[in-house]
Order: structure tokens, then sequence, then C-alpha cells
């Protein structure tokens, strides 16, 4: 896909290799053998809800927790033994964790003493830094005269002043409110491919993920349910937990019946449902029971295409919400969620009780695993 | 818009903050509680401290009859002799004794910080119920009385005691030395007893501190050292200076360890007072020691709100 990856085997095209490294904290297993491979320059987020493992795993890679086993390489070099201070990282904590007793000039200029650089550098390079993150003129205030979007900005100009191989982000933007964390998720990214540097982005916010990274790693119960493009995860997820993690989900269950060619044909509570499927996806299919998901979008209530699957169903429920409305729609034995967009082109709307005509492409189901 | 509402509510707060119990009251009448519930506290301040302060600055200025009793005729005799000027021309043992006094104080405090910081990290590095434990255990000493408890260091470190001659015999003391009576005495003993005065407040300090500011020194690539230095001592500054504080002024003060302890060779602001007042009956001579005592005193602490102070200062912008 990328120039890079042709290359792999060549340890500089990535810049974390995390090898089964697990974690256990008492009775609770936060890493259970994770595996991944973060490749240099790219927008990498670990995604997955509180207590999946995701920060122990930014916690091990910055040097400040250890693994109970596994192994971990920074820029090709094994660096499990090294200490936090020696790992060519820096960190944005959640907390931000700002030196109270310095001013935002003094956090910033932080990390370049401690690498015993000359003043002039210092005072260049952090001025530099403040530019570019916007708060030159805060320079001389203390954390405790910082809003939360200020803290946020300084935390992140203090890690990326040292010019780190990968910066790591510990929920960065969640003590933020809705419109700041926009602002500054748009900032972020663009600062990103500007700096080249490779970022490592905790958080679990999936809207997050899919508008900043290049790549996701889904992770649930200390393991990575599915690693890929915000892309492959949407379209494709592999898994129950990832489809209903990422967007919203039908997720309906059916046995196998027959295939011709890429079409294969389940009976479900729905109905008689015809989905399209990869060849491995076929095979899997043929072992006779299917996991299958389709998106409230991907669902049409306007009338669809002749090769739709269509089923009679009624309306039980609308939501409007602004731009688009959200129905429930029984359809068989199941009921279905689904979302239109407001066009105004269905000028009386669908009320609770209608009849209604469902289509389904067999494109739009996907095949998960279990 | 936001800015302002907070800014109001904090006001708000402010304002709430002086003694109320629920029943709303004008401002001027809740000042006018708290004043009236003080009077207790303030009469007792004032008719056993304040009343013998002012008692003792005025006899610092009288003068000594023959037989020791006063004579309320103003001089600044009692703070030439302090200077030095003694009746048989110059005497420096009264500002030796000060320098001692004060020299005394900062070697118990600076020694009782280096004692105190590995034990205060320690207790709030303990699981919870140890916490409790380990504090009653570093307050137990004052459950003695501190005569008592000065009278068993001379039993302790007797010349002819066991423990001398094991320090004999290890080759830590010469034939004929030992630890008590001298400094080695006093100093053990002083440690000892204003130790807990610094492991509270230091304790108190570690307690509070916030770890993610040393993984984030750490994170930026502070060695050890380094972080503990920039990252944790900022943070125990208000404890360290409260500990110093605490042990340095009583220390100075201190008078049964140096007279018990010193063999009579050692003494200090508190053994002159105690000298003056007892048996040479020189009641204005020992009022002006505890005066310059006291003002040593307000000197060190007017230093430390300076330190203090002057750090909020410098950090706005």
């Amino acid at each position: 896909m990328q120039p890079a990856e042709t290359k792999s085997g060549s340890p500089s095209v990535l810049a974390v290799e995390c090898q089964h490294l697990s974690r256990r904290f008492g009775a609770v297993e936060a890493l259970a053998g994770v595996s991944l491979n973060v490749r240099r320059g790219e927008f990498f987020s670990l995604l997955g809800p509180s207590g999946c493992g995701k920060t122990t795993l930014l916690r091990i890679i910055a040097g400040l927790d250890l693994p109970d086993s596994g192994g971990l390489r920074i820029g090709g070099v094994e660096s499990l033994r090294l200490p936090a201070w020696q790992r060519p990282v820096n960190t944005v904590f959640q907390s931000y964790a700002l030196f109270p007793h310095l001013s935002v000039s003094e956090n910033i200029a932080f990390g370049l003493r401690m690498k015993r650089l000359t003043s002039h550098d210092i005072v260049r390079l952090t001025s530099s830094v403040m530019e570019m993150t916007q708060i030159l003129p805060l320079a001389g205030r203390h954390p405790n005269e910082l809003s939360g979007g200020q803290k946020q900005r300084v935390a992140l100009a203090r890690a990326i002043v040292n010019e780190p191989q990968v910066l790591l982000l510990d929920e960065p933007l969640g003590a933020l409110d809705l419109k700041l964390r926009k602002e500054l998720q748009h900032e972020l990214h663009q600062l990103q491919q500007r700096l080249g540097i490779t970022f490592v982005h905790v958080t679990h916010d999936q809207d997050e993920a899919m508008t900043m990274s290049d790549r996701i790693a889904v992770m649930n119960a200390g393991r990575v349910e599915q690693l890929g493009t915000p892309e492959e995860i949407y379209e494709r997820p592999r898994t129950r937990f990832v489809a209903e993690f990422i967007g919203a989900c039908n997720c309906i269950e059916g046995k196998f019946i027959s295939h011709t060619g890429s079409l294969v044909e389940a009976e479900t509570p729905v109905g008689r449902l015809r989905v399209e499927l990869s060849a491995s996806g076929i095979e899997r299919a043929e072992q006779g029971k299917l996991s299958l998901g389709i998106r409230p979008e991907r669902i049409s209530l306007e009338g669809g295409r002749s090769d739709d699957n269509r089923f009679i169903g009624r309306v039980e429920a609308v939501t409007f919400n602004g731009a688009e409305s959200q129905y429930r729609v029984v359809v068989g034995q199941s009921e279905l969620r689904v979302t239109e967009l407001n066009t105004g082109r269905r000028s009386p709307g669908l009320f609770v009780g209608d009849s209604v005509e469902v289509s389904i492409p067999p494109g739009n189901v996907f095949l998960m695993e279990g | 818009m936001s800015e302002t509402t907070v800014q109001k509510s904090a006001r708000r707060r402010r304002i709430r903050r002086t003694v109320h119990f629920g029943e709303p009251m004008p401002p001027g009448a809740q000042t006018f509680r708290a004043a009236w519930l003080c009077g207790p506290a303030l009469t007792w301040v004032t008719v056993f401290l304040l009343v013998p302060l002012v008692f003792v600055v005025a006899l610092s200025f009288a003068e000594r009859g023959d037989s020791g009793e006063i004579v309320w005729r103003f001089t600044w005799e009692n703070y030439s002799r302090l200077l030095g000027n003694g009746a048989l021309g110059f005497d420096s043992v009264q500002r030796l004794i000060l320098a001692r006094s004060v020299g005394v104080g900062l070697a118990t405090a600076a020694i009782c910080l280096l004692a105190g910081l590995p034990v205060a990290f320690f207790i709030a590095g303990l699981p919870r119920r140890w916490k409790s434990a380990a504090l009653t255990l570093v307050v137990i000493p004052f459950w003695t009385n501190l005569l008592i408890r000065t009278y068993a260091w001379q039993l302790l470190l007797d010349p002819q005691g066991w423990l001398t001659e094991m320090l004999a015999t290890a080759g830590l003391l010469r034939a004929g030395e030992s630890l008590y009576p001298g400094w080695p005495a006093v100093m053990l003993a002083m440690v000892c007893d204003y130790l807990p005065f610094m492991v509270l407040p230091l304790y108190a300090s570690v307690e509070k501190l916030d770890w993610s500011l040393t993984e984030a020194a750490a994170d930026l690539g502070a060695s050890p050292l380094r972080v503990f230095w920039h990252a944790v001592l900022p943070q125990i500054r208000p404890g360290m200076i409260a500990g110093m504080v605490l042990v340095a002024l009583p220390a100075t003060g201190q008078f049964v360890i140096p007279d018990l302890l010193g063999g009579a060779k050692i003494a200090l602001l508190g053994n002159a007072v105690q000298q003056q007042f007892g048996a040479s009956r020189d009641w204005p001579f020992g009022s002006a020691i505890a005066v310059v005592a006291l003002l040593v005193m307000i000197f060190g602490l007017w230093l430390h709100t300076r330190v203090t102070d002057g750090r909020r200062e410098v950090s706005l912008p």
C-alpha cells in the first residue's frame, strides 16, 4: 500500500514493535500478549473502552511500567531494559502533569535542559515550538493560570520540543469540551503531518480515533481485537465487539443455505438474506453459522436497487436528530436500526406504525468472527 | 461569558468562607460573631503571653540592684553587655553563646532533615493500615518526659557504659574518650528529640506528592537524581521548610539537653537565660537575653515567610 511497507524487514520502518506483551495487576490481566507494530511517521491510535489495557501499553512503551513478559523495540532498538529517561519517546499525559512551580516556557524547556543544551539553543527551540503551538503569549504564565485547552497545548509543546522518535499521547483531549476537542483534533493531526513524528495515541473516543489516525488498534480486555485503517475497521469489523464499539451495528445471526458465485444465501431472523462475501468469507460461511452485521445507514427505506434484499417492515420508533433520523423497524422476527439522512425528499416522513420497504444491498453486509 | 460566571462563583465562595452555620446573616454580623467566638483564646493569649512578654521587654531595660532586686531605672546596659561590653572590658561570651545556639539549631534541623526524608518516604510508601502504626512509632518518644529521656541518654552514653565500651572495642573511640558528656551526646539527643517535628510535616507533603510529575520528569529525560531534584524537591519544599522551622527554632532555645549532656561546658541561649534568672539573680540581663533570643527566632520566621512568599511572587507573570 505504502512504499515504506514493501521494505518491511528493515527495522527502520518500524517505530515501535511490541511482542507478546503481558501485564497483570493482581487478578486483572491488563495486557494478554499484545503484539503490534507501529510504522515510522504514522498516526497510530489505541482505541478501546476504559480498562482495556491501552494506557498500560502506552506506559510500557514510555518506560513508566514494565511488562511481566514480552519484548519491546523502539526504532529497532531493544528497549525494555532502558529506563524511561533514556528512551527516545515523550509523553503527553492525560492529566498534563505540568510542573506547577515552573512557568510555561520553563516547562517546555525542561527536556532540553535535561539534555544539557546551551541556553541559546534552549531559548531558540522553546520559542519556535511555542510559536508553532500558538502559546507564545503564555510563556511567562504558570500552569495554574491556564485553561484546560492551554494546558493541553503546553503539554504537547513540552513533549514535541524534544523531537522524540515517538510521541505518546494518553487521552490528550479527554478533559476538554466537545468544541475544543474537535478544534484540537484537527490541529493535532496537522501538527503530526508537519513534524512527521510517529504518534501513538490512546483514546476511548471512536470519532477521535477515526478522524485522526492512519491506523487503529481496537483493544478489548487486554487484547487487540482488530488492527487496520479506519476504513477497514469500519467497513469490515472483524468481531462483534469492534462492530459495536465503532459506530452502530445491526448484528444478525444466520444459517448458511447456499452460495452462487460470491453471493451467499443465509436464513436469518430478518428473513432470507443474500450476502456478498470474499472467498475466505464464503469458506467460513460454509461451516454453517454466520455472524452478520450491517450499519444502520447502509439500510435503505426509500427503495433500493433491484438486486437488494427487500423486506416489508413496520416502523416501531422514530428519533429525529436534525440532519438524520433514526428508525427502529421490525422486519421478520428482528428489529433493525436504520439511519436516514433528512434530505427533505420524503415530505410526509415516516411515522410509528407505518409499513415500509426495507432494502439491504448484499454488498453492505459484513461477516464477523464468532 | 462562562469565564465571568466562574469568577462570580469564585467570589461568592470567598465571601462564604467566614464562619457561617447555615442561617442568612449580613457579612458584618458574621465577622462580629467570629470575633466573639475568638474571645476565650484571645483572653488567654493576652493574659498569659502578651502581658508577660511586655513585662520581660520592660524588664530588659531595667537595672539589677546590688542584692539581685529589680531597679526600675531605664538603661541600655543589659544590651551593651550582650554585645560584649563586660564589666571587665571586652567579653565575647554572650555573643559566642548566641552564635553557638543558632549553629546548634541549624545543625539539628539539617541533620533531622537528612534523617527524616527517607523516613517520610518510607512511611508514605507503606500500605494504608501500616501508615498510622508507623506514624505512632514516630511520635512514641513524646510519651516519655524530656527530662527522663535525657537522663536515659546519660545512662546509655555513660563513659563506663556498655555502648562506650563497645565503640572503644570497635576502635571508634580512643581510650578515655566518650560521647557523653560533650557535643556528640548533645547533638544525638537533640536530633532524636526533634526528629518527629521534621518527619511529620515532611510526611504530610510526601503523602500529597503528585507522582505524575516525577513520571513526566523521567519521561523528559531526567535521571533519577534529577527527578528528585526537579520534580520531588519543589513539591515537598513546604514540608521541608515547615520542618526546618519547627526544629531549628525550639532547638536554638533548648536548655535541658545541653545542660544535662554537655557537661556544663556547652551553654546555649536557654542556659544563659536560666542562669541569669536562677543562680545569678540578674533578671534584667536574663530578660535582655530572652528578648534577643526572641528577635533571633522572629528573624528566622521572617526569613521563612520571605523565602516562601518570594517564591510565589516570582511565579506570577
